[in-house]
């Protein structure tokens, strides 16, 4: 297998899935958001947007906080330490592999 | 709306400056103007913070920005620069026992800081406009309206400069204020807040 295709066979699956790239993208740009941003931003629907953030949430690439606004609920997201060193491998290797 | 506020915030320190009896000290005057510009300045902080909390996070979403890395540094270090600038020349001017004054009122003598001010504001509008404008082509005619409002008051206006000047400032921070104002109105409408449901 030549060097080109080896970097594409060893990109992170986690990442590399467009649904969680979208999402990994865009939390790398914030320090933190809500759901509601990810939401609008993303254009998917809350089931599909909950499932790629709990297999994000699983390989630790983001942490999740669950509070309150007064009474209305509200979820932060942010990327953790591990999920922005990811996302930079990630785009090396891509680079690489392109 | 940031833009629109101060230069209103502007126009109030000319005028407020302007409304002093003749023989005010200089620290009066310099009091008064800097006052309104912090006033300003403060307002339009407040309003942005109370639209971004009240309309836009319920309906798009809270984002906290990064900052950091070189470019933002850079930002902040030319930002310093300004303000320590503008602190010495003040202090200066202050020392010599020149007025600050925002209007000239000689009837003779164009004053280049308010004439650079309302060429700015046009040209800064057009810039934000071409950039961010994101469908919204009745700015191009704010932008036209503009233009031609600076260019009948300077025609039609009477008195000195100084008289003269106030009302183009006045009018471009007020289409400045309308365009804000249009823009919010078409993001209402085109959002609407989330319910809140489980996420």
């Amino acid at each position: 297998m030549n060097e080109q295709l080896k970097a594409i066979s060893e990109l992170d699956r986690v990442i590399h899935e467009p649904g969680r790239l979208i999402i990994v993208a865009l939390l790398w740009g914030v320090k933190e958001c809500d759901f509601l941003y990810l939401l609008h931003e993303t254009g998917m629907n809350k089931g599909n947007l909950s499932s790629h953030l709990t297999s994000l949430e699983a390989a630790g690439y983001v942490e999740i906080e669950k509070t309150y606004r007064g009474k209305v609920p509200r979820t932060l997201l942010c990327l953790t330490r591990a999920g922005r060193t990811a996302f930079d491998r990630y785009r090396k290797s891509l680079k690489a592999a392109l | 709306m940031v833009v629109g506020l101060i230069l209103l915030g502007y126009f109030l320190a000319g005028y407020l400056e302007a409304l002093l009896p003749e023989n005010s000290p200089t620290w009066m005057r310099v009091v008064v103007i800097y006052a309104s510009l912090v006033m300003a300045v403060g307002f339009a902080y407040w309003t942005r913070r109370a639209i971004k909390r009240r309309i836009t996070w319920p309906r798009t979403g809270y984002a906290a920005y990064r900052r950091g890395g070189k470019s933002w540094w850079i930002k902040i270090v030319i930002a310093c620069l300004n303000v320590l600038t503008f602190v010495v020349v003040l202090a200066f001017l202050i020392r010599k026992g020149h007025v600050m004054s925002v209007w000239n009122l000689s009837p003779k003598t164009w004053n280049p800081r308010v004439v650079l001010l309302i060429v700015i504001s046009i040209v800064a509008y057009a810039i934000w406009i071409s950039r961010m404008s994101g469908g919204h082509w009745w700015k191009w005619l704010v932008l036209l309206l503009m233009i031609l409002g600076v260019i009948t008051l300077a025609l039609l206006a009477p008195g000195d400069f100084g008289q003269w000047a106030r009302p183009p400032v006045l009018l471009i921070a007020f289409l400045w204020l309308c365009s804000a104002a249009g823009t919010l109105y078409s993001y209402v409408r085109h959002t609407k807040p989330a319910t809140p449901e489980a996420e």
